[in-house]
């Protein structure tokens, strides 16, 4: 699983930033993005203690003690235990701009999110609305 | 939280050959890592800074801006303005009619 998270460490390096350059209608163009990739993981292990304490008063009766359902059963109880382990990853790749080459030079041209800047011109427009309609009714008020 | 870095450099990429020019572009690598025993993690974030054109007599300087954060960044700046200029307007009025 390391070198499988190693791997996308490796592809994501930073020349997946700057893309292959790309010849349309007799211009070269050539993207570039902001790229964001992160991974974790994480694994441990655990035993399994015989403790007769707490809400379970029959199993730690001497009559209860024996019986398998019991947690004081030194055979079902002690020395059993687990481990485990897990981890993900992810990768975001954002379009910046692109870079057009030409026969009169090169340009960078770039690119905006529209639908992100859609929806903070909603949420700041309600925000104003709310200010401007908080001053008007202070002022307003007798 | 202890044993988290974070580092910020900046790295050259590979140079690369368009329409008869070359290009070489400069990123900003900020990682964000922690190792102990037991989890690891890393976040990395590469963002271009800028291309230098280089031809045979000349070399040209090209930042890439990032547009939409930009837009953002500007569109926050007038909502806090928003906020300021209410706030000092109520404050203003309350001291008034006293």
């Amino acid at each position: 699983m390391v070198e499988r998270i190693a791997g996308v460490a490796d592809k994501a390096n930073v020349n997946a930033v700057f893309g292959e350059p790309k010849e349309v209608h007799g211009r070269v163009l050539i993207p570039v993005a902001e790229v964001s990739y992160g991974f974790g993981m994480g694994w441990g292990s655990g035993s399994t203690e015989c403790t007769c304490e707490g809400d379970d008063e029959a199993c730690c009766s001497e009559e209860e003690a024996a019986t398998e359902a019991c947690c004081c059963d030194e055979e079902e109880g002690a020395g059993s235990g687990g481990e485990g382990g897990g981890g993900g990853s992810g990768a975001r790749v954002r379009p910046l701009a692109y870079i057009e080459v030409g026969p009169e030079g090169a340009k960078v041209v770039p690119i905006q999110d529209e639908q992100k800047i859609a929806l903070m011109g909603i949420a700041m427009g309600m925000w104003c609305v709310g200010w401007i309609g908080l001053v008007l009714k202070s002022l307003l008020k007798k | 939280m202890s044993g988290i870095s974070t580092t910020t450099r900046i790295v050259a990429g590979t140079p690369i050959e368009a329409g008869g020019r070359r290009f070489l572009p400069s990123v900003m690598v900020t990682t964000l890592e922690h190792n102990t025993a037991g989890h690891i993690f890393q976040v990395r974030r590469m963002r271009p800074v800028s291309v230098i054109e280089e031809g045979a007599d000349i070399k040209h300087w090209y930042n890439i801006p990032d547009a939409t954060q930009n837009a953002l960044s500007q569109m926050a700046a007038v909502a806090l303005l928003v906020a300021g200029m209410g706030l000092l307007i109520l404050l203003l009025n309350r001291f008034a009619r006293r």
